[in-house]
């Protein structure tokens, strides 16, 4: 023992001397000995070694690389490459005396612990390292969350969501507890396009951070208006240990990051897995990783301990509404139109204070989505704000006026699969369709927002007696109906791009096409009107393009077991082509979780062309 | 009466030289008011659905509140009110809430005076949260000269 330690300090000491002319090159020791060596090899080839440098195998045949895309985070110039060679530096830098905030021992402390466990005899230097201890000591935790800020309604594309994690510490409160986000950084001023291209090859830089909680929870809950859940994990003291060692190590370090794959939620599991190799957890996703799916995973290795639900401020509006009689809730309207006028009212002043109280809070809780959601810019509305605030403080009534809410029975992660295949048989022909991401309106509703739809690579092809032939691709499919009421006054919206097969003429088209509009309550589903303006490509038109727009109406019900959807859009075209007209109306039956029943009538016309069918279909969620 | 006065002198040279010390290079600028403008930042339809984070956020394990943590606690506190003005205006005005229970583990308030903390912010609502140009800075100078003002919370201010 002593000697090897005595070699290791003579090793150095010479390898300082020699290399004191090469001032700070690497020293590469020869003074292990071959045993140690042995060691090293067996143990550069461990899982628990690999995971804290972040390799991962894409498929069977890939050479293993690590994820990490930032130089510092390797002490040996082959470290994305090779774990060996980055085991044999790691070592060689902590068996020398450097002290202080930059030597190897500070910057890697999760590697320090790993290695002084795996190989005690060689007696690594014991470092101080003043920064570590300091930060460490401030953020120390005992409980790690994952926490799943949920989509919103109205806005399909939250639906992908997001996830981060929160340590809680000695803070005193949760909302002082310390979230850790790995997010993009993208560059504001980039174009849709570039935007898109960069986030899906990797081309915007990715890093691990940490903020205070409030500012995620401000962030998410208030600002964007999203139900978060809580997800306390099941982690040993141990293992929030090396959890809060190894994000020290990712301090600045750069991640490319792909929006598919390698996202937000792809590096939590790897940093979970860095912390228990044993889990697997990221594994489990190689080519896409959609946050809800993580959380799935997590289920099925049991290491959730706990859930809360924190709900958003538009979830709040809803269920303090729900709470309200109808007189009261406009009064709440007109005091956060005119608060100065309406608390001098008798209506206003011969209320009970709860009732005053209630008024008071969803008029200010309106007024609050007025400026965030719907930006209004009105220099008044802040004061108003304000103004019934101050009222409220002057109510004799200290705490909240309503009940409690209760957390739903049905979270994100228990909607279906986000994978559909679709078998379709009409008269004369069937269907095979396939659909990537995520969930449409026919879709089983629960987990998800009603009147939200976002699909993404959604295909089918069709086959009948003469062919085999693709009908249809959508890259991008998003509908959102919300809606309006006296409280909120969301916009309806739709976007599209594609190709599908008309059922007149059969020829397919390339097509962009968007819209908005307006949505309202009517029997339980939504009744909406947008006008939609769209650009196709196809032989059928003049110059083989065409520029439609129009009105699009449609109703939309959607239940646990039914979802029910009728529409119909007639198109005038710029120009002299005449006029487009398609109806649909869909039935959608939801066997099970992963099972799904429709039925589908389309009618088309074109000119003189006239076409309808009806088509049965199997969904089948995976 | 003369102890709530030489309370509040106390207070009001705290606040002062806390500004001074806390500048705009330590614990946020105390420049927030209680409703900023709305983001009018443009917003990408792949933005939610991709996880994107425009720009100039912090990053990194220590960019957080470091520098807020040297001195009183009541810098802490300074930066917490920067940051979460609405939520506690909102919190204060019902005096209950969890940013007003954030805000009471920060300054340390005993569990026995948190109820007297909770109602004082209520009651004094219209002397913290004045006007809508009131920022984090006068919000927390008002804060201050509040808890000088009351027996069981002057203690709390260091």
């Amino acid at each position: 023992m002593f000697n090897k330690r005595w070699y290791a300090v003579f090793g150095w000491l010479m390898m300082a001397a020699l290399s004191g002319a090469a001032n700070g090159m690497q020293t590469q020791l020869s003074t292990l000995d071959e045993a140690t060596n042995k060691k090293l090899i067996t143990l550069s080839q461990e899982r628990a070694w690999r995971t804290l440098l972040h390799y991962h195998q894409q498929g069977v045949f890939a050479r293993e690389y690590s994820e990490v895309d930032g130089e510092a985070f390797f002490l040996s110039p082959e470290g994305k490459t090779n774990p060996h060679a980055e085991l044999q530096a790691t070592v060689n830098a902590f068996l020398q005396q450097q002290d202080g905030d930059e030597a190897p021992h500070c910057r890697f402390p999760a590697r320090f612990q790993f290695l002084t466990q795996h190989l005690p005899e060689l007696k690594f230097h014991v470092a101080t390292c003043p920064q570590f201890d300091a930060w460490y000591e401030k953020i120390k935790g005992h409980k790690l969350h994952l926490i799943f800020p949920s989509s919103y309604i109205n806005s399909p594309s939250s639906m992908y969501g997001h996830t981060l994690l929160r340590l809680d510490g000695e803070q005193g409160h949760t909302l002082l507890s310390s979230a850790i986000n790995f997010a993009a950084y993208t560059d504001p001023s980039d174009d849709e396009i570039t935007y898109s291209i960069k986030g899906l090859t990797g081309g915007y830089p990715g890093y691990v951070s940490l903020v205070p909680y409030y500012e995620k929870v401000n962030e998410y809950s208030h600002i964007e208006s999203r139900d978060i859940w809580e997800y306390e994990l099941k982690l040993s003291p141990a293992q929030i240990d090396k959890f809060v060692r190894h994000i020290w190590e990712l301090d600045k370090i750069r991640f490319d990051y792909f929006f598919i794959d390698e996202n937000c939620s792809y590096r939590l599991l790897t940093l979970l897995d860095a912390v228990e190799p044993t889990w697997h957890l990221a594994d489990q996703f190689q080519y896409r990783t959609v946050p809800s799916d993580t959380l799935r995973v997590l289920w099925e290795k049991e290491l959730i301990a706990n859930v809360v639900f924190r709900p958003s401020k538009t979830t709040l509006i809803e269920h303090y509404r729900s709470q309200m009689s109808e007189p009261l809730q406009m009064l709440a309207r007109q005091l956060a139109d005119d608060p100065y006028a309406q608390s001098e009212s008798q209506t206003y002043l011969s209320l009970s204070a709860e009732d005053q109280a209630k008024t008071l809070e969803l008029a200010y809780d309106y007024t609050r989505y007025l400026a965030l959601k719907k930006k209004v810019s009105d220099p008044q509305l802040p004061k108003r704000s304000l103004k019934l605030l101050s009222l409220r403080a002057k109510v004799p009534y200290q705490g909240t006026p309503f009940a409690p809410i209760a957390t739903p029975d049905v979270r994100d992660e228990d909607g279906h699969s986000t994978l559909r295949t679709t078998f379709t048989l009409g008269a004369d022909h069937g269907e095979v369709g396939f659909r990537l991401n995520y969930h449409g309106w026919l879709d089983t509703l629960a987990g998800y927002r009603e009147g939200a739809q976002i699909e993404m690579g959604q295909g089918s092809v069709r086959f009948d007696d003469e062919s085999v032939r693709l009908e249809r691709f959508d890259v991008l499919h998003i509908r959102s109906v919300g809606q309006r009421h006296r409280f909120s006054h969301p916009i309806s919206w739709q976007v599209q791009m594609g190709y599908e097969r008309w059922i007149t003429d059969q020829q397919g088209q390339t097509q962009l096409r968007a819209g908005g509009g307006h949505a309202y309550p009517l029997l339980g589903g939504s009744v909406y009107a947008m006008a939609v303006a769209q650009l196709a490509v196809a032989d059928r038109f003049n110059d083989d393009r065409r520029l439609g727009y129009g009105p699009e109406v449609g109703y939309l019900w959607q239940s646990p077991r039914w979802n029910g959807w009728l529409s119909a859009e007639r198109f005038a075209s710029l120009g002299t082509q005449g006029a487009s007209t398609f109806a649909q109306a869909s039935l959608a039956y939801t066997v099970s979780k992963t099972q799904q029943l429709r039925l589908q009538w389309r009618h088309q016309a074109w000119r003189d062309e006239r076409e309808q069918d009806v088509r049965i279909s199997y969904a089948f969620y995976h | 009466m003369k102890k709530i006065i030489l309370g509040v002198a106390l207070a009001a040279a705290a606040s002062t030289s806390m500004a001074a010390s806390y500048g705009p290079a330590g614990c946020g600028l105390g420049s927030h008011v209680v409703f900023p403008n709305a983001s009018s930042l443009p917003e990408h339809v792949l933005a939610a659905t991709t996880n994107g984070t425009s720009g100039n956020q912090t990053f990194g394990m220590t960019s957080g509140t470091s520098g807020c943590d040297a001195g009183s606690p009541m810098a802490g506190v300074q930066n917490y009110m920067d940051q979460n003005m609405e939520q506690l205006a909102s919190d204060s005005a019902r005096g209950q809430g969890e940013s007003l229970q954030a805000l009471i583990a920060l300054i340390g308030v005993d569990a026995a005076d948190q109820g007297e903390f909770t109602q004082t912010m209520q009651t004094n609502f219209d002397k913290i949260f004045m006007a809508t140009e009131t920022t984090s800075g006068d919000a927390f100078a008002s804060l201050t000269e509040v808890m000088a003002a009351n027996e069981k919370l002057v203690k709390y201010l260091g």
